[in-house]
Parts: C-alpha cells; sequence; structure tokens
C-alpha cells in the first residue's frame, strides 16, 4: 500500500468516525449523562481536526481527499447510555486499528502523525470503558 | 569480530532493554504494595508480552533484569517509593517515558511492520499511563493509600 492510500484509508476511517459520534453525541441526554455527553462531544471534536489534518496532508501530497459517504452503519443500536458508550468503544478501537496500519505504511511526518494519532486513541478508548490491551491497534496480537 | 546489527534489530534490542526495566519497576513496587496488584496486574501482562516478543526479534534474547540504565528508562536499581500513591505516581512517570521512546523508535524503524508493532507498543504505555494518574489522584481510592 503507498502512503497515500494509507492516508485516503485513514481520511474514510475519520468520515465514519465523525459520523458515528454525531449520531451518538445526538442520542445522548447532556442533562441525565452529562460525563458521557462530554466525552462523546471531546472525541467529535477532536476526530474532526484529525480529519481536516488528514486532508491537508492529502491536498499536499496533491490528490483529492475521499469524500465521506452519506451515511454509515452504528456499531450496535446505540439506543441506551450503555450501548452509547459500547458504540464508542468499538468505533475508538477501529481508529486505533486504522492509525497502526497508517503507521507502518508510511515515514516521516506522516509516520509522526499516525503514532500519536494511535496512542491518543487508545487512551480516548479509556474513556469509554475499555481496558488496557498490550497492543492496542494490532488485532492479530 | 564485531558485527554491526541491522538498524531494526538494534532497536529491537533497546526496546527489550527499556520494556525489561519497565517490567523491573512493576513487578518491584507490587512487591512492596501488594494492594496495588489490581491496578498493575495488566501493566504487568501487557510488558510481559511486550518483553517476549521483543527478545523473539533481538538477538541473544531477554536481558537480565534491569541492571543498567536503557535509553528512555531510569537510573537502575529501581527504588520503590515507600506511600502507595507515590509509588503510583512513579510509575506512572516510567510509563510517559517509555511511551514517548517507544514512539522515538516507532519513528525511526525501517520496516513498517516492526514500527505498527513499536506504536502499538508506545500506545499501551500510554494507556498505563493514563490509568496510573488517574489512580493515583484518586483521594478515594483504597489501592493509592495503601503499601
Amino acid at each position: 500500500m503507498t502512503p497515500l492510500e494509507a492516508l485516503q484509508i485513514t481520511l474514510a476511517g475519520e468520515h465514519a468516525a465523525l459520523y458515528v459520534y454525531g449520531v451518538l453525541g445526538g442520542r445522548v441526554s447532556v442533562s441525565a449523562e452529562p460525563e458521557l455527553a462530554k466525552k462523546l462531544t471531546g472525541a467529535y471534536t477532536t476526530h474532526r481536526g484529525l480529519r481536516d489534518q488528514l486532508m491537508s496532508m492529502i491536498r499536499l501530497a496533491n490528490a483529492d481527499p475521499v469524500v465521506a459517504e452519506v451515511s454509515y452503519e452504528l456499531p450496535n443500536p446505540a439506543l441506551l447510555p450503555p450501548q452509547l458508550e459500547q458504540a464508542a468503544l468499538l468505533l475508538e478501537e477501529r481508529c486505533t486499528a486504522v492509525y497502526a496500519d497508517l503507521v507502518a505504511s508510511t515515514s516521516g511526518a506522516h509516520r509522526q502523525w499516525a503514532i500519536n494519532a494511535l496512542s491518543d486513541s487508545a487512551v480516548r478508548q479509556l474513556g469509554f470503558d475499555g481496558q488496557p490491551d498490550p497492543f492496542p491497534g494490532v488485532a492479530e496480537l | 569480530m564485531s558485527a554491526e546489527l541491522d538498524p531494526d534489530v538494534a532497536l529491537a534490542v533497546e526496546a527489550l532493554e527499556a520494556e525489561q526495566a519497565v517490567l523491573t519497576a512493576i513487578e518491584a513496587t507490587l512487591e512492596r504494595h501488594r494492594r496495588l496488584r489490581k491496578t498493575l496486574s495488566p501493566m504487568l501482562v501487557a510488558h510481559r508480552a511486550h518483553v517476549s516478543l521483543l527478545a523473539q526479534a533481538a538477538p541473544g534474547g531477554s536481558p537480565s533484569p534491569a541492571t543498567s540504565s536503557p535509553s528512555g528508562a531510569f537510573p537502575a536499581p529501581f527504588r520503590v517509593r515507600s506511600g502507595g500513591r507515590d509509588a503510583l505516581r512513579r510509575l506512572s512517570e516510567i510509563e510517559l517515558g517509555s511511551s514517548t521512546s517507544a514512539k522515538r523508535r516507532s519513528f525511526a524503524a525501517e520496516s513498517g511492520a516492526f514500527a505498527r508493532l513499536l506504536g502499538s507498543m508506545a500506545a499501551a504505555s500510554a494507556q498505563h499511563w493514563a490509568l496510573l494518574v488517574q489512580a493515583s489522584s484518586s483521594s478515594g481510592s483504597q489501592e493509592g493509600r495503601g503499601s
């Protein structure tokens, strides 16, 4: 996989993450679940920033960034607070894996970006009741 | 005759020494503060897995428990702080250093697959750092108080 292809795949993942976090944020009750609402909003803002950075990186490589799909499938029904939290965790786990793959396919500044995104995403998982993983983002280990 | 190591093998050797040093620190802390077992057990499991994997890539296998001061680690021998919360705080600093040095090695790796692995190890240490910061600052934590 070329570095550009890996960046495009990561961007596609960010489009999905933004959509899903947007839906989850819209379904959480700020008054009944303020902590969860705050974490979902924070994750949405973070991923929006990551998406924008990826789009800039791809444009700097003289390519057109992939566009978002109209909609994406949610990881679960995402109706009750525990489901919302679990959906966020599943989503973040997918993002962590995508960043890990980007580390493998890039070098220099792009790899540095991916390394930082990988660590930040792994830490974000803990906020959604994730457990520490010996090898975040590397499913085969 | 001295053979020059492949750059990634040299990184594996360095990473193995650093991981072994962190493992030694966690084991020593656990030995002194048994009430911290619940907090520290996942970290023990993770660093043992890291050491086991890196030992396969580094010539000579697993080093002896940290007697030196590998890059990104801390001066040996490791001294465990007497208070449980202080001991957790010290480990959080060690995990943060471990994450930073693993990131540096991931950046430097020539093999993409190895870079991915080292990046993942950095992420694991970042998770440990976050959990240890939380545990050491949690005023109601039995574990943080105990020794």
